[in-house]
């Protein structure tokens, strides 16, 4: 049995949906950057012998980076439930489907954010990407507000979220994106 | 000092400033824990290497880093841009044959900068 009843809920979406996944790498639970340096390395090797493009193995490890690095971000605010990671291949897409806890301010900064963001044409993501680029900061922690815009630039429109309150002070974020290589090499 | 050199981890890249050759170097994967505590020695030298008013050669060779990582890159990049000699200083971005996402993030660089990039493509 799954603990993360939102993970555990996503994984028999996965079953009922009918999707032929042929490949699928969960993390589930806390993580540091050597679990995360060491998942992207996983996932570049399944991505190689699957015969994905270079370009597209590329876009899969920046997006992957972004999206772990966000749990590692928040994953100490007290969260009721466990963070996790799951990258699913089918024949035609990869899916990322993320979710982690986050606190009240964050979840309020976020979903502005990402309201914002999601009415935004791709060029305007774009430039609105570069003008934080130029013109942010990095915060004490050393985060600099740019991992969404770097998501975002490569998911184009196929980007999904919600937040369910999970007590007083809490929220769960979950995500999910799906890209797709046209470029895909076939073994 | 003839050198700064910081060897790669599995989350950090190498970095190699040379003094004699004016050349620097990042190479590897770059995720470090705190990239604002990891660039800082790493832009402290860089900034003494440019008071030499010098021409350099700056080798960017990544195969992947994170978002803090890139506005730390485009901070050292900057560095050079605002130096008495912007226009002598030379960028090589190496990238994989056939990796377009890499190959673009040296492209937003060059944009935003305007410095001299020099794209080599490396075969895998």
């Amino acid at each position: 049995m799954i603990e993360n009843k939102f993970a555990s809920e996503n994984i028999e979406k996965l079953k009922e949906s009918g999707e032929k996944i042929t490949d699928i790498f969960i993390l589930l639970g806390g993580m540091n950057k050597t679990v995360i340096v060491s998942s992207i390395q996983i996932i570049e090797q399944k991505l190689k012998i699957l015969g994905y493009s270079k370009s597209f193995i590329s876009k899969t490890k920046l997006i992957s980076i972004e999206l772990l690095d966000n749990i590692l971000k928040h994953q100490s605010e007290t969260p009721e439930e466990t963070p996790y990671f799951e990258l699913s291949i089918n024949r035609n897409f990869i899916k990322f489907t993320t979710g982690n806890c986050i606190n009240n301010e964050t979840h309020s900064e976020l979903e502005q954010k990402l309201e914002k963001y999601l009415s935004y044409t791709q060029e305007e993501i774009k430039t609105e990407y570069l003008n934080k680029l130029k013109n942010g900061s990095l915060d004490n922690l050393g985060n600099a507000g740019l991992g969404i815009l770097t998501v975002l630039k490569r998911a184009k429109k196929n980007y999904e979220y919600n937040f369910r309150k999970i007590s007083d002070a809490q929220f769960y974020f979950n995500n999910s994106i799906i890209i797709n290589d046209l470029n895909q090499i076939s073994l | 000092m003839e050198k700064f050199h910081i060897y790669h981890t599995d989350k950090t890249p190498e970095v190699m400033v040379d003094f004699i050759s004016n050349h620097i170097t990042i190479k590897g994967v770059s995720s470090p824990e705190n990239s604002i505590v990891f660039f800082e020695p790493i832009i402290a030298a860089i900034t003494k290497l440019i008071k030499s008013n010098k021409p350099i050669i700056f080798n960017f060779d990544l195969e992947y880093f994170n978002s803090s990582s890139s506005k730390k890159i485009l901070d050292i990049l900057l560095l050079l841009k605002d130096s008495t000699n912007p226009n002598e200083h030379l960028i090589i971005w190496h990238y994989e044959e056939d990796d377009f996402e890499l190959l673009e993030s040296g492209e937003i660089y060059q944009e935003i900068t305007k410095l001299a990039f020099n794209y080599k493509a490396i075969k895998p």
